[in-house]
């Protein structure tokens, strides 16, 4: 028994007090999805995989680049230009085969988010922006799947545990707790626009994984109910108690279909990255999707839209409020996109709702 | 009082940390801040006092330690 690969191969764990064969069980039987295979999902998997977590999902439908090597550390040079997801899947099998892993190249969304993340009993989020943060985290509540949450800009980070009952009172906290809404586009920075020191989402990552580990052995406390903060400039190293607040649990969307139906991208002030989309873009969107195409040029103004069904509605009735049809989102057409552009942007500033509103870049001169 | 900034704010703020009187309470203190950092409002923190984090206005006196943090997005 004792020389059991796998009773060798976690042995110097399973020998320390308070963990055993009974702890690592558990790990074996457990299933951890990590959002983010970047600078944290890096060492929170290859900690996971090492441990013994039974299977690890990995979800990222971002490339390996080589802006990512000083801090992404699973990587290497031959890596460049492939998927993240399944390239760390690939380095975490050398690792440790014995376990099972479940790869999605692929970015979280809402409409993917509550299949993904069916079946797991933990998730940690490493993912690099508030949409996808505010996603995870509402999506998370709403499955009731504790989260191990870890974020980090320039040399500081925090670590946190949501969605797990702590205090006398029992309470779950979750992200809003802290930030009921996510900041406006651009006031606060990610690592791409800031910088980042490579070593720190190293340190952060390991505290996630400990997080993790920790509630699936169900060995040692939690840090639910803190937020643990680090500097690595100074070493200060703080933990603050967190507080349930009374309105947090009422902004995440009640049902899956709510969820399903907001746009976290728009909640998080994302407007022209999303807003344009080109020929390819938009005939995906009319197979996949309820979609209303609208060209809003002037009545007199040729050629027709070809190839989409569509109506026309002036730009400027629009704007002087006529009543558009009912439709999950719109797509605004004119000759050069501009237009459009336009509409769609005071579409979405003017109506809050679950609406998309998107234009056609380069308008109708791009199609023929 | 001592208030602390973290992240982002410590940057806006131009120190780690800065004494402030003439505050009584968690929204006197984000007005003022308000008014001397004005990109400081933009961002929606959270205030610790005391190492806990507060909700609402809490009364606030010279012994409070007071901390600002704002949330990072970075992985």
């Amino acid at each position: 028994m004792k020389q059991d690969p796998t009773y060798i191969r976690y042995q110097r764990q399973t020998i320390l007090p308070g963990w055993g064969d009974v702890a690592q069980h558990k790990l074996l039987s457990a299933s951890v999805l990590v959002i983010g295979a970047g600078g944290l999902g890096c060492p929170v998997l290859q900690y996971l995989a090492a441990a013994g977590v039974g299977c690890i999902g990995i979800a990222d439908g971002d490339l390996v680049s080589l802006t990512n090597l000083h801090r992404q550390v699973l990587f290497g040079m031959e890596d460049i230009g492939k998927p993240k997801a399944s390239t760390a899947a690939l380095k975490l099998k050398a690792l440790n085969p014995n376990i099972g892993y479940k790869v999605f190249d692929e970015d979280i969304t809402s409409e993917n988010a509550i299949n993904m993340m069916r079946g797991f009993h933990l998730v940690v989020d490493g993912s690099d922006n508030f949409a996808t943060r505010y996603l995870v985290n509402d999506a998370c509540v709403l499955l009731q799947i504790p989260l191990v949450f870890g974020a980090i800009s320039q040399f500081e980070g925090q670590v946190t545990v949501f969605n797990v009952p702590c205090g006398e009172e029992g309470h779950c906290i979750q992200y809003r707790d802290m930030f009921p809404q996510p900041p406006a586009a651009g006031e606060v920075l990610n690592c791409a626009e800031a910088g980042v020191i490579g070593v720190l989402p190293g340190i952060i990552g390991s505290l996630m994984a400990n997080e993790a580990i920790k509630l699936l052995s169900g060995v040692g406390k939690s840090l639910s109910g803190s937020l643990l903060t680090y500097h690595a400039l100074t070493n200060q190293m703080n933990t603050w108690q967190l507080h349930k607040r009374s309105d947090s649990d009422a902004l995440v969307p009640k049902t899956v279909s709510d969820f399903q139906n907001t746009n976290y991208q728009w909640l998080c002030g994302i407007r022209e990255n999303v807003l344009e989309l080109d020929k390819e873009q938009v005939e995906e969107k009319i197979n996949k999707e309820s979609i209303q195409l609208i060209d809003v040029r002037g009545l007199q103004e040729y050629p027709e839209l070809p190839h989409w069904d569509h109506i026309r509605i002036p730009m400027e009735d629009i704007f002087s409020g006529v009543e558009l049809p009912r439709s999950d989102a719109f797509i605004f057409v004119c000759q050069s996109g501009k237009r459009s552009l336009q509409v769609a942007t005071w579409y979405l500033e003017k109506y809050e709702g679950p609406t998309k509103a998107f234009s056609l870049k380069g308008g109708i001169a791009s199609l023929i | 009082m001592k208030v602390e900034f973290f992240g982002q704010l410590a940057e806006l703020a131009g120190a780690a940390s800065l004494d402030v009187s003439d505050v009584d309470s968690v929204v006197a203190l984000k007005k003022w801040l308000g008014e001397k950092y004005p990109s400081m409002s933009a961002i929606g923190y959270m205030v610790a006092v005391n190492k806990k984090m507060a909700e609402g206005d809490i009364s606030l006196s010279a012994e409070d330690h007071i901390a600002l943090m704002p949330p990072f997005s970075g992985g």
